[in-house]
Order: structure tokens, then C-alpha cells, then sequence
């Protein structure tokens, strides 16, 4: 794997917050598992127009203004090394974002654009191009997914705070509990099980024991 | 400082020759090398530093993150294989009704496989030692609980181990020391779930832990990055490697990139020198006055099998042709479900609490224990990718995971195999290493007592989650691995079916020692690194009292 490394950049911290400025240098580690001449057009931060327009599509799917333009140009190469022909498909992409609204807007006029979309945005939050073994990946800790539990999950590997800061109670959801579904979801991949997700029991009704009397305790928020 | 003797050739000499430079072998060594006796360890795999690890774990890409590719951070030595996955390397051959139950993740590396452990300490009950005797089913151990007792209070003092100095919270409760430190407090959801579940009679208690939330010896604390397996980045918890640098400190030598394939045997079936190949391929000779393997479950009896030799035509140690035989590990399910609550596992040391409630009991006569882990890793990524395959974008998808991974439940269920004689690791007839060396072949099947086992486990999992209001409840259908291997070099009084005594001394040979997960007769339903490193500081014992009495 070629590894690039850069020092974090101020739009970076930006999108991080406070507590990851104080985690200084530590956050700057970025690979991207692609050719080299892509690497180095992305280290040298040179942004292209292709860059500022993958950068406007991306800003508009994930609906986040405050995307790195370090890693965005990384993304970018990283995409284009991929998947032939991505230039053009940005360009396409583009054209459905440059009339504004939210994410879910977007996604809803994409026509057979929808795919590419969800799989930017894919990208976006896993900080790899795709979902499959060995997929090249340009972020770890700047991944979008760790955004929307960052006030009570550490990034793993990362230190969140002092030791036994976990006794402490966690932050309060702040949204409803259930939500309605466009679908049923997967299974999810079980955790510490090395292998390729095991075949699983369609959704089980679970069973509530009668004795002694299960009596619930209202739900508190913390 | 005794020190190994190395001649010009390559060759060397030591007073104790151990094999692997895992846990059991690390403590070997430091026993020995502080008992004043010269020591060698040789490991087959590669020495690298924990910031590499931490390195190339964060640069692997999500989807190896997300389904737990914890082999592939760890570079193998182009000559010393071991299970990869992604995509797997069928470095082990697997066969049998459960074969793919045992796909097994062990490292070769000096240090060795617990560098991806999650330092889960747990003891075998008193009843696992006696599990014929009690209950009718499978082997009791040469050795009873208590005379182990004071190996596993040492082994938790090595460790370093937190547990709970609140005897009802302990399992078993049977000990004569405390634990070194107490427990590692529970996060909310543990809290939350044990005042939901334990008065059902599940009896969730904290999970014993090779760490602690304050510096232990040289160990500093855990602060809590839930990234134990499968790296732990600061050294919060213990590694093997520990006790390798211990005992390098007092004098004793490791050579990694060391493929030891040959053991040589006199007219007394005394061990007289192993053989390895190193780096370049070039043979080397270790002489010594006691030998000891430990190379884990798998890698043991294939070693053992693979130096069959004039006077040990089956095999070393094999003269009941139980090497291989017995294979075992925790095979187990996995549940998970979404509950109505957020409990925001994730939150400290990926490991914390455990239902044990399930654990022991008359039961067992008929169909396995178990015990379920209430994993505390984060649920970020799985979360996210079955967000992301809804179709969600913007709000929607924050949201989306933000609930599941706040709300979301993963129970790691482990069941307890009986040892069988026909799940039997041999010598590939097909397969060899690049060193020409035959790959293992292992047979498995859980057996029914282990399926009688998971019917029962899916009805405790439906009324958990029925506690917790889950939904999505949904079991896995096919058993994984968990990487405690057992039973491949089995422990027991008879020569005639067994491969090593009560101090894992083989039996066929007078200075081999043979310590470690292989000799475990009983699975028990709970990790089994504790038990190795007690069996391994026991064989150390065994070690010095036969150099004391001149006949190491």
C-alpha cells in the first residue's frame, strides 16, 4: 500500500471540532491505496478544476459544507483510479447537484444518477472508494461515519478522555427512537467474527420471560 | 545473566530451548531466565513494532475493518504462514460438518496472538476439571481446580488482571488472592442492561481483563479507545510481547524468522536439539537440557507431527496417537438486535461485562454451557453500512446511525465442545508451506451436545431481548470461530490416551514440556489465555524442579 502523509491543515480542524485540535498531529494520517503519480497529484494539494468540482458534488450529497479539500482531491484521485471513466461521471453528478437542495432532494431527481450518488456518499463516510476487501481507502478518522456519534463514541484507537471516562453518562440520543424505514435492513456484520458475514436468522420475535414480572423502567434520557 | 551460546555456525546452545514467543512461551522464558538457566526462544514469525500494527490497521479499508480482518495487519514472514482471510489463504485446511466453525486466527509473530486478543482473564470452573466425574460427558483433567488455583492467582499477578473484588460478581468465586486490581467499571450500558436482565437469572458480571484503568507496572492505563482487538495502541493491555522483553532482560534470546521443523531424540527419547530454518532457508541446530513447545493449538501438533522421527514413527509426543486429535475451540453464534433504549456500547475497553448465568449447572449432562458477551466494541461501522444500504443520505443517514449505533446490541455466544477424537488436525498429503513443510488439515464437527447447546442459547437470547424491547433480533446460523484452541496436545494421567501429565510434561519424552491451550481436556465456554498461562507457569515450575533435582 502506498501511504501519503500530510499535517493537519486548519479546514481540517474545522470540520473536527475542538476536541480533535486537541488531538494535534495525530488525526493527519491519510493513505490512499492508489498509483503513485495519483498520490502525488493529490500530496502536492494542487486542486484541479475536476477537484473543485468533485469537491461541490460532494458537499451537496453529504449536505456538509465543511469537507477537507485536502482529503476531497485525495478522494477524487482515489475514485478516478478505481473506476475508469470517473471524470466524466462527476461531470454528470454535477449537473444534477448545480440546482441546490438538501441531500434527499438531490438523491430524489438523480434518475439513473441514484447509484453514483449513494456511492459517493458511500465513500464520503467510509473513507474508502468502496465496500469490499482491499478497497482503496483515503481516511480513517476523518470518515464521515464517526460524525453523528462523535459526542459519545471515541474514533477507535483514539483517546477520548481520561481513563474510566466511560462510567460517566453517555450523551442523550436526541432524536426519536424509531424512525420509519425505506426497507428492511441487512443483518449487521457481527462483531470480532473474522470472515465474511455468516448467514443469520431472518428478523426473530423475541421473547418476553412472564416471571418474575418484567416491569420497565421508564426510558432516561441522560 | 545466563546466556544462550551461539557458535559461529549459526548453531546455539541453551539450558531451555522454548518454541513460540507467545504468552505461555513469553512466561516460560522469564521464569526460566530468572531462575538463573540460559534460555532461547525461537518463533517462527516476524518481530514489528506496535506503532505498525496501530498503522496498518488504520490504513485498511473499511470493509476489511468492518467484518474484523484483525490477521491482515499483522505482516507474515514470507516462510511462517498463518490464516488470512481477506481473501482467505487456506493456509488450514478445513473438512468435516462444522469445518468452517474453525477458522481460526492466531498470529506467528513474536509476541503472538495476543496482540489481537480483547485480554478477556477468565478461569475454568472447579466443575470444568471434573466434567466426566460430575457430569458423564468428555475427559477430566489430570489436575483439579484447586491445584491449578495458585498458578491462575500468579498468572492474573503477571497480567496484571482487573476483576471484581466482590465475591458475587466473581466466576468462579473460589480464589485464595484477590484479584490485582478490581474491576474495570461498567460503562451506562452495562449498568443498564445488567439491572434489566440479572433478575432473570442471567447473571451479567464483569468480564475479568488483562488491563486497568490505572498504570500497572510498567503498563499504562487504559484510556479507553475500544480498539483492543485488534490493536491495542498504547500497551494499556497485556501482550505476550510483555513477558518476551521481560525475560530478554534477563538474559534470555529470541530469534525470530526461526521455522523450527526437526527434533532430534535419543536412545532415551530425551529431546536433544531441534532444528529451524532460518530467514534464507539455512538450517540451524538448537541444542538444550529442556525443551519447551508452544506454538499454540495449531501449530504445536502440527510441529509435533511434522518431526516424526526413526524412534517416534507417529510423531513426537505421539505414541497414543493423540497428538491432533481432540481439536476444540468456543464455537459460537452471534445475536444482536437493536434495543429500545440507547445503551451507546463502545464506550471504554472493547470487552466488558458477560452473562454467565448459563455457565454451569446439571444441565451440562445433557447439552453444552455457554456464556455471551455483551460486546462493548463500537457500532459505528456496522451501523453505518446498513444505513448506507438503506439508501439514506444527509439527516436522514446521521441520524440512521446515530440510532443504531447507540442502540445497537451484539452478543458473542460461546458453547463448549466436547473433545472428540475424530476432530483431528493431520499433515496435508497436498498443501505444503514455502518452506516444503505440509500445511495442517483439521477436521470438525461441534457435535450434538454443542447443538443441543444452541437451542438452548436461542431461547436465552429471545428473552433478553425481549427484556431490552429489542428488534431486528437476529441470530447467526452458522457457528464461528473464537480462537481458543484446545485439545491437540490433550493432558491426562493415562500414557496410553493422553499426550502430556499434569505439568503438560510429555509423557513419551522425560525434558519436553508441552504447556499451553493444547493440553486444555475441557473446553469450558470461556477464553482460554488465562488457563494457558497457568498451565505454562506450572510447566515452568516443573521445569525448575527437575533442574533442581538434576534431571532437566
Amino acid at each position: 500500500m502506498t501511504k501519503g502523509r500530510h499535517p493537519s491543515a486548519p479546514v481540517q480542524q474545522s470540520v473536527l471540532g475542538r476536541r480533535s485540535l486537541l488531538l494535534g498531529t495525530i488525526m493527519g494520517s491519510i493513505s490512499v491505496a492508489v498509483g503513485s503519480s495519483v498520490l502525488g497529484k493529490a500530496g502536492a494539494l494542487a486542486a484541479t478544476p475536476l477537484d473543485e468540482t468533485f469537491l461541490a458534488i460532494s458537499r451537496a450529497i453529504t449536505g456538509r459544507q465543511d469537507l477537507d479539500p485536502v482529503l476531497s482531491s485525495r478522494l477524487c484521485a482515489a475514485m478516478q483510479a478505481t473506476f475508469p471513466g470517473y471524470a466524466s461521471t462527476i461531470q454528470a453528478l454535477a449537473s444534477v447537484t448545480a440546482q441546490g437542495g438538501q441531500p434527499r432532494e438531490i438523491l430524489e431527481r438523480s434518475g439513473d444518477l441514484r447509484k453514483a450518488f449513494l456511492a459517493l456518499n458511500a465513500a464520503w463516510y467510509t473513507g474508502s472508494v468502496e465496500d469490499r476487501t482491499g478497497a482503496p481507502m483515503v481516511a480513517y478518522y476523518n470518515a464521515l461515519m464517526y460524525q453523528p456519534t462523535k459526542d459519545g463514541l471515541p474514533v477507535p484507537t483514539y483517546c477520548f478522555a481520561r481513563p474510566g471516562w466511560w462510567t460517566e453518562a453517555p450523551p442523550a440520543l436526541g432524536i426519536p427512537i424509531h424512525a420509519p424505514l425505506p426497507a428492511t435492513p441487512p443483518p449487521p456484520a457481527p462483531l470480532g467474527v473474522e470472515s465474511k458475514t455468516p448467514p443469520q436468522s431472518p428478523p426473530l420475535k423475541p421473547i418476553t420471560p412472564s416471571s418474575p414480572p418484567y416491569v420497565p423502567k421508564p426510558r432516561q434520557e441522560h | 545473566m545466563a546466556k544462550p551460546d551461539f557458535s559461529s555456525s549459526g548453531d546455539v546452545s541453551a539450558d531451555v530451548v522454548v518454541v513460540g514467543s507467545g504468552v505461555v512461551g513469553g512466561m516460560v522464558a522469564n521464569e526460566l531466565a530468572a531462575a538463573g538457566h540460559s534460555v532461547l526462544i525461537l518463533e517462527a514469525g516476524l518481530r514489528l513494532k506496535r506503532a505498525e500494527y496501530v498503522e496498518n490497521w488504520r490504513n485498511m479499508s473499511f470493509h476489511n475493518r468492518l467484518h474484523s480482518d484483525f490477521q491482515g495487519l499483522y505482516p507474515q514472514s514470507p516462510l511462517a504462514q498463518a490464516p488470512l482471510y481477506f481473501p482467505p489463504n487456506d493456509y488450514v485446511g478445513l473438512s468435516g460438518p462444522n469445518g468452517s466453525a474453525f477458522k481460526q486466527g492466531y498470529l506467528r509473530t513474536v509476541g503472538g496472538t495476543t496482540w489481537h486478543w480483547a485480554a478477556s482473564c477468565w478461569r475454568h470452573l472447579p466443575s470444568d476439571f471434573e466434567m466426566k466425574t460430575r457430569y458423564g460427558v468428555g475427559r477430566d483433567w489430570a489436575i483439579s481446580y484447586n491445584e491449578l488455583e495458585p498458578f491462575y492467582c500468579r498468572a492474573e499477578e503477571e497480567m496484571g488482571v482487573s476483576g471484581p473484588h466482590d465475591k458475587s460478581l466473581q466466576s468462579p468465586p473460589e480464589r485464595s488472592r484477590p484479584y490485582p486490581r478490581d474491576m474495570i467499571p461498567f460503562g451506562y450500558g452495562d449498568r443498564r442492561v445488567a439491572e434489566i436482565v440479572n433478575p432473570h437469572g442471567f447473571h451479567l458480571v464483569p468480564i475479568p481483563q488483562g488491563r486497568s484503568i490505572e498504570p500497572y507496572g510498567e503498563r499504562p492505563a487504559c484510556c479507553g479507545n475500544n480498539n483492543c482487538q485488534p490493536i491495542c495502541p498504547i500497551g494499556a493491555m497485556y501482550n505476550g510481547i510483555q513477558h518476551i522483553e521481560k525475560a530478554e532482560s534477563k538474559g534470555a534470546v529470541t530469534i525470530a524468522e526461526a521455522v523450527v521443523y526437526r527434533i532430534d531424540t535419543d536412545e532415551n527419547n530425551r529431546v536433544t536439539a531441534v532444528h529451524w530454518y532460518d530467514a534464507h532457508r539455512q538450517s540451524h541446530k538448537a541444542t538444550g537440557k529442556t525443551f519447551v513447545l508452544a506454538c499454540n493449538g495449531i501449530e504445536t501438533p502440527r510441529l509435533l507431527l511434522l518431526a516424526a522421527n526413526e524412534r517416534n514413527p507417529n510423531g513426537i509426543a505421539n505414541s497414543s496417537d493423540q497428538v491432533g486429535r481432540n481439536m476444540m475451540d468456543h464455537s459460537g453464534v452471534h445475536a444482536s438486535f437493536l434495543a429500545n433504549e440507547p445503551l451507546w456500547f463502545g464506550r471504554g475497553p472493547a470487552q466488558s461485562s458477560c452473562i454467565v448465568g448459563p455457565r454451569d449447572g446439571d444441565f451440562r449432562r445433557e447439552y453444552s454451557a455457554n456464556k455471551m458477551i455483551l460486546n462493548n466494541i463500537s457500532r459505528v461501522a456496522p451501523a453505518t453500512e446498513q444505513a448506507l444500504k438503506l439508501g439514506l443520505v444527509g439527516k436522514e443517514l446521521d441520524d440512521e446511525i446515530r440510532r443504531r449505533a447507540a442502540c445497537g446490541v451484539d452478543l458473542s455466544i460461546s458453547l463448549e465442545p466436547l473433545p472428540d477424537p475424530e476432530n483431528r488436525l493431520t499433515l496435508s498429503k497436498t498443501r505444503k508451506d514455502p518452506l516444503g513443510l505440509a500445511c495442517p488439515d483439521i477436521h470438525y464437527d461441534v457435535g450434538d451436545y454443542v447443538r443441543k447447546g444452541l437451542d438452548a442459547v436461542n431461547s436465552q437470547v429471545k428473552q433478553i431481548a425481549g427484556l431490552l424491547g429489542g428488534t431486528e433480533l437476529r441470530i447467526t446460523t452458522d457457528y464461528n470461530a473464537n480462537n481458543h484452541i484446545m485439545g491437540g496436545t490433550i493432558m491426562g494421567r493415562d500414557p496410553k490416551d493422553s499426550v502430556v501429565d499434569g505439568d503438560c510434561r510429555a509423557h513419551d519424552h522425560p525434558n519436553l514440556w508441552i504447556p499451553g491451550g493444547g493440553a486444555m481436556p475441557s473446553a469450558s465456554v470461556v477464553n482460554t489465555t488465562l488457563s494457558m498461562a497457568a498451565l505454562g507457569l506450572k510447566a515452568a515450575d516443573s521445569i525448575k524442579a527437575a533442574f533442581a533435582r538434576g534431571q532437566a
